[in-house]
């Protein structure tokens, strides 16, 4: 789909789900501190569906999990942990990816 | 063909943007349920919406009630998008008003035919309204005669709204798409014309 000019799109999504991420990881930490349900839960289901879109599945079903406990506090914080660790993993195989594209 | 999107996700708006154009659609992209419901009530508005189900303020259940109260021939076709696998969601909106759903991560393939179905329906729809409006103006332009005709019962003239006495061609001929051609009936000929002939001939 990559077009001269423009940038791939596959680059592109990886671009644009890195950022969106890193926003709602910085929102789900601050909803668990202030235990809001309702907020957690949208932003986890947010994070869940842009991470199964780049097929970072655990990733999704970390934030399921997430989502399904709503705020019990010992586990949402384990559960945040989780997802803060696979985050990490997935970004360095999405910028591996990236850098493999580019080259 | 326009196809609106309403999707708060990046990823997910920028996939089905580019999936849609790769497929030749025009894609009207929304970021929120709002700007999604603006889009719908213009008056070129799209007639196909890929909406998402859970979106902040608008969801995608409201503009789909929303939409349905809108009185008109050619309604929009709605595809939700859910993240959810549960069937109640799914019930939920098709009862909202939707016409169909996907569950996301959305499969390509299965994108592309639902979009297909919608496009059919939608010129269905269309070719389908046009025919009742034609049909509508054609019937508004038969005339046709109801309730009693008041007859002179010797002369059989007929007595019209103005209180005037036609002659029953003259009268039909006014009052319908019916036209005459004249002839003569066996009778007529017996009793009118034969005796003419018969008076000329001797």
């Amino acid at each position: 789909m990559q077009s001269p000019g423009k940038p791939d799109l596959v680059t592109e999504l990886i671009d644009l789900f890195l950022k969106d991420a890193e926003t709602l990881i910085t929102a789900l930490r601050e909803t668990v501190a202030k235990n809001d349900t309702k907020l957690l839960r949208r932003v986890t289901h947010q994070l869940k569906g842009s991470s199964a879109n780049v097929g970072a599945k655990r990733l999704a079903s970390l934030c399921e999990d997430l989502e399904a406990n709503g705020i019990d506090e010992g586990t949402v914080k384990n559960i945040l942990l989780d997802v803060e660790q696979e985050f990490e993993q997935v970004r360095k195989m999405l910028k591996t990816e990236r850098q493999g594209i580019d080259e | 063909m326009k196809i609106l999107i309403a999707e708060d996700d990046p990823t997910s708006r920028r996939i089905l943007e580019a999936t849609l154009i790769s497929w030749d659609y025009e894609v009207i992209v929304t970021l929120n349920g709002e700007q999604a419901w603006a889009s719908l009530q213009r008056e070129d508005a799209p007639s196909l919406a890929i909406l998402d189900i859970m979106m902040p303020q608008m969801d995608g259940l409201a503009i789909c009630r929303e939409v349905r109260k809108i009185a008109t021939d050619t309604p929009p076709y709605i595809i939700l998008l859910t993240a959810m696998s549960g069937k109640e969601e799914v019930v939920t909106g098709i009862e909202a008003g939707a016409n169909d759903y996907l569950t996301k991560p959305f499969h390509r393939d299965e994108l592309r035919v639902r979009v297909r179905v919608g496009a059919q329906m939608i010129e269905l729809q269309k070719a389908l309204a046009e025919r009742v409006k034609e049909l509508e103006e054609a019937l508004s332009h038969v005339k046709q005669l109801q309730g009693i005709l008041p007859l002179c019962s010797y002369c059989k003239k007929i007595r019209d709204e103005g209180n005037y006495w036609q002659q029953v061609e003259s009268y039909i001929s006014e009052h319908t798409e019916a036209q005459f051609s004249h002839s003569i009936c066996p009778d007529c000929y017996l009793t009118e014309v034969q005796p003419q002939l018969d008076k000329l001939k001797s």
